[in-house]
């Protein structure tokens, strides 16, 4: 089991810890939600050195072996989410949208629509919307892009450590499967990202 | 050492010859647009990438060829798209744009992607804004 220490980070035998202040822009006030990703990128190094030039990045790397490494400390902001959410109610639940200003919304051209969505999302707390980068770890597996809708197999020790990770997060953060969440499902990206994780 | 240096320069060569040539937005005809596709018809819709033959061989010379992790970062997937086909260099080439001002062109099963900044008057039309 793992523990947390005093700057955030995760501390078993199963996690390399490799941490990249590079990558961390600002705090991270709570962890409600967790974003499974995919690097597009061959392997766990290619992505350790992108994440040397600082920039994007996410707070856990799975390499395709299934080692673990942690890249950023879990009371540290990252960006991974994306800057523009989707609606979690018009993707969910329509019927608990607020339909007049949905449809006002939803009149705009598709550009005009995704900027309005996440504004009128913005306004909610977590869970009523999805999270963003401000509530939310995230965690990359590598994988390589194939195409413009797909990307490379998740393996069997990626997802199993993916599951251990996982369980370990919900232990230390309260969280729930519900709050686990595939990159493409909480915003604008490649449909095939994290396509085959599973927890 | 002769031998050396000329395995070198070799090796070099080799590995320019490997990697994908600058891409020259002049190069491109015949560009004709076949299909409009959306994963969510109601949302993203025709009038969201309502371009013409001419208008998507605008957008090639105006955007930018970018690595798929840069698309993926930086920019947003739409979940609509024209495509059809085009020739690039006497190769006969396939092309996708999307709503999001996102496209590529896929030449002999190589895809290369392109990102534009500066688009907007090719995806807003008038009636939509």
């Amino acid at each position: 089991m793992s523990t947390v220490d005093k700057d955030g980070m995760l501390i078993d035998a199963k996690i390399t810890l490799k941490r990249y202040t590079s990558i961390e822009h600002g705090n991270l006030s709570a962890v409600k939600a967790v974003v499974v990703h995919q690097t597009d990128a061959p392997t766990a190094q290619h992505t350790l050195n992108g994440y040397n030039a600082g920039g994007n990045g996410a707070h856990f790397l799975i390499a395709k072996n299934g080692d673990i490494y942690q890249t950023a400390s879990t009371k540290k902001r990252c960006y991974h989410v994306g800057r523009l959410i989707k609606s979690k109610c018009l993707t969910l639940d329509k019927n608990s949208c607020d339909s007049a200003e949905m449809a006002v919304i939803l009149a705009k051209s598709w550009s005009n629509q995704i900027k309005a969505l996440d504004a009128h999302e913005r306004q909610k707390a977590y869970p009523d919307r999805y999270p963003v980068n401000s509530d939310a770890l995230g965690v990359e597996i590598v994988g390589k892009h194939l195409d413009d809708t797909q990307y490379e197999a998740v393996t069997p020790a990626q997802n199993t450590s993916l599951q251990w990770l996982l369980g370990e997060l919900y232990r230390h953060f309260s969280l729930t499967k519900a709050d686990i969440y595939r990159h493409p499902e909480v915003s604008y990206k490649n449909p095939g990202e994290a396509k085959g994780a599973s927890w | 050492m002769r031998s050396i240096i000329l395995a070198s320069v070799c090796i070099i060569l080799q590995a320019c010859g490997n990697q994908l040539q600058i891409f020259k937005a002049a190069d491109i005809s015949n560009v004709y647009i076949a299909n409009f596709v959306s994963d969510a018809p109601l949302q993203c819709k025709p009038t969201d990438v309502d371009l013409s033959n001419i208008q998507v061989k605008q957008f090639f010379q105006q955007a930018a060829e970018v690595e798929h992790k840069t698309l993926h970062d930086h920019y947003n997937y739409a979940p609509c798209a024209i495509e059809g086909t085009l020739t690039y260099q006497q190769q006969s080439c396939n092309w996708q744009v999307r709503a999001g001002a996102t496209g590529y062109i896929q030449c002999a099963g190589e895809y290369r992607y392109f990102a534009c900044d500066n688009c907007e008057q090719l995806f807003s039309p008038k009636a939509q804004k």
